[in-house]
């Protein structure tokens, strides 16, 4: 019986593993699977961060500081990088710390940012105002970070104000020395958002000059660009650089987390998730992880009986052999 | 030539052939309720913009399922629309090249753009950048003028890589400043960070001394057995590289799945 099985799984067709592969990844979608998920330091502490930010600002409003996204993502990385992205930019807007987006390698940047700013915008439509205070403790609880925002600006809590909690700078294609003029010198840069309007003019602008006036640089991205910030930006600037990038790049990053050369790590549809629970949502991340774990299983599961089948066949082999 | 022998073709395989036709079959039925539902998404729009949506969310369904039959196998199908994408790539990034970087970086600031003075000295650099292609002469004469780019480039580059090196390894965080740590019990913080510390030093010496070649590994039995250590420990590392690329590329199916149930499909979830 074990032999016929272990034959079958050796001649079976990597076809129907990909089947089986593509059911466990869908099942989620229709059929939410409860996950723990556990919140790593290199999360909490990117969280923390902004946190932190929020109480500087409120204490020092004449020299308020804003957190830069720099969108270094496109379509081909959107199934890790959106949600991350989401995840940060909903932290900013629940607690009032002013975040601007620019992209510098990503020509189509700007406009995810906005489509991820949409997202959100599209989310909270299903919320209702009456929820916040809602008899359903567990809702309530659900709710609490974005209670937040609620309280702070009462019924318009959906719009989001452009210019004071947030600027798209937009694209520009720039080499090093263009970056490193912009640590002090923004707008010879970019003078005008993506709009073209004078970025200058905008009411969380004024204070800004640069990348120094930048409390925390979140770098968000698929491709190798965190040397450049490391190696040359932050030193300079000043500002804390946290990094979000793709799961395979993750690894090599930890390093410069455990130097502190980068105060949070976000890694893949996993950092993401992570993140959208410290700030209360379910959005891809959460989402995209329910159907993650249940393929790691069945990945596992997929290499442990073919390896067994593997080990069954070399025995039988040489037991054939010495016949 | 009359006794070569002529390849004979291969007996008819009527099993072949009946896969052939099931999956002709298929193909078929799947792309007609996929265009019939795109007809009907288009038509059920409210208004113009919404039908361009359908219209957009259904040309990008089939473009993923179209690269999806590639799981299945190779075929003309799948061979098309990576044609598509590869011709449909080059073409944007040529267009995004031309408007956003060589117009106004290079364009504008020449010819005066806005009621800026025009400055025709910049004319120098498109030249000095198509001294790069001098590369393709083979003849010395004419190739060696690639190399004035290119010392530009070094240069400029050197310069840049020294400062940025030195932030990185020996600036106050850098990673080499990062590697010494405390592992005696009176200097570190806790137990815990002197535990941490002391298997962070000792993976560091292993894996270096596996890349230590100034002694033979077969003939030192202490180097021996640590750069086995070391090869040991840095497959670990690759083995937790591989795993978040399996990550990575689940991720990747994930977001169209997502796509293709939520957004296309209208599917709750």
């Amino acid at each position: 019986m074990a032999a016929n099985f272990f034959e079958i799984m050796e001649r079976l067709d990597r076809r129907w593993i990909y089947l089986t592969v593509f059911v466990a990844l869908s099942i989620p979608f229709f059929i939410p699977i409860p996950l723990r998920i556990e919140v790593m330091p290199e999360c909490k502490d990117l969280h923390e961060r902004i946190e932190e930010i929020k109480q500087q600002n409120e204490k020092d409003p004449d020299n308020a500081k804003i957190v830069l996204i720099s969108i270094s993502w496109s379509a081909n990385v959107q199934a890790e990088c959106w949600p991350q992205h989401e995840a940060i930019a909903e932290h900013c807007l629940q607690i009032g710390v002013p975040f601007a987006a620019f992209s510098f390698i990503s020509p189509e940047g700007p406009q995810f940012g906005e489509y991820v700013l949409d997202s959100i915008k599209r989310r909270w439509e299903g919320i209702k105002d009456e929820d916040f205070n809602s008899d359903d403790e567990e809702l309530r609880e659900k709710l609490a970070p974005l209670k937040r925002r609620y309280d702070r600006m009462g019924k318009n809590w959906r719009e989001i104000q452009y210019g004071v909690e947030y600027v798209n700078w937009g694209y520009k294609y720039m080499d090093l020395a263009a970056l490193m003029t912009m640590i002090s010198d923004l707008y010879g840069i970019f003078p005008e958002d993506y709009k073209g309007a004078p970025l200058q003019d905008f009411p969380m602008m004024k204070q800004v000059k640069g990348f120094v006036d930048c409390a925390l640089i979140v770098e968000i991205t698929g491709s190798g660009t965190l040397l450049t910030w490391v190696m040359y930006v932050t030193p300079q600037s000043g500002s804390d650089l946290a990094f979000a990038c793709t799961g395979v790049m993750a690894p090599e990053a930890y390093p410069y987390f455990k130097s502190k050369q980068i105060i949070g790590l976000l890694s893949g549809m996993d950092g993401a998730a992570q993140y959208e629970k410290l700030v209360g949502i379910k959005a891809r991340g959460r989402k995209g992880m329910e159907s993650q774990n249940l393929a790691h299983l069945w990945v596992i599961l997929m290499v442990i009986l073919g390896n067994l089948s593997f080990l069954y066949k070399r025995k039988k082999d040489r037991d054939d052999s010495k016949k | 030539m009359a006794d070569q022998v002529q390849p004979t073709a291969d007996p008819p395989d009527a099993r072949r052939a009946r896969v052939r036709t099931a999956e002709l079959a298929v193909t078929g039925v799947l792309a007609a309720f996929i265009t019939i539902y795109i007809v009907v998404r288009i038509a059920r729009a409210d208004d113009t913009s919404q039908r361009m949506l359908m219209l957009q969310y259904g040309l990008a369904a089939v473009c993923t399922l179209a690269i999806f039959s590639f799981l299945y196998r190779e075929n003309p199908i799948y061979r098309f629309f990576e044609h598509v994408l590869v011709g449909l790539a080059t073409g944007y990034f040529v267009g995004i090249e031309v408007v956003n970087v060589i117009i106004p970086n290079w364009w504008n600031k020449m010819v005066g753009a806005k009621g800026a003075p025009a400055e025709w000295s910049w004319i120098i650099f498109p030249i000095i950048g198509l001294l790069w292609y001098f590369q393709l002469f083979r003849n010395p004469r004419w190739n060696w003028y690639s190399r004035i780019p290119i010392f530009f480039f070094m240069g400029y580059g050197a310069s840049l890589a020294y400062k940025g090196f030195f932030n990185l390894m020996f600036g106050e965080k850098g990673q080499v400043m990062d590697t010494f740590r405390a592992v005696l019990p009176f200097t570190a913080v806790g137990a815990w960070d002197l535990i941490n510390n002391l298997i962070y030093v000792a993976i560091a010496l292993l894996v270096l001394s596996y890349f230590f070649f100034s002694f033979k590994h077969e003939t030192n039995p202490l180097l021996r057995r640590s750069a086995a250590s070391g090869r040991y420990l840095m497959m670990i590392a690759f083995g937790s590289i591989f795993g978040t690329t399996v990550m990575g590329r689940m991720s990747l199916l994930i977001d169209r799945l997502y796509f293709l149930y939520h957004t296309w499909l209208g599917l709750p979830g």
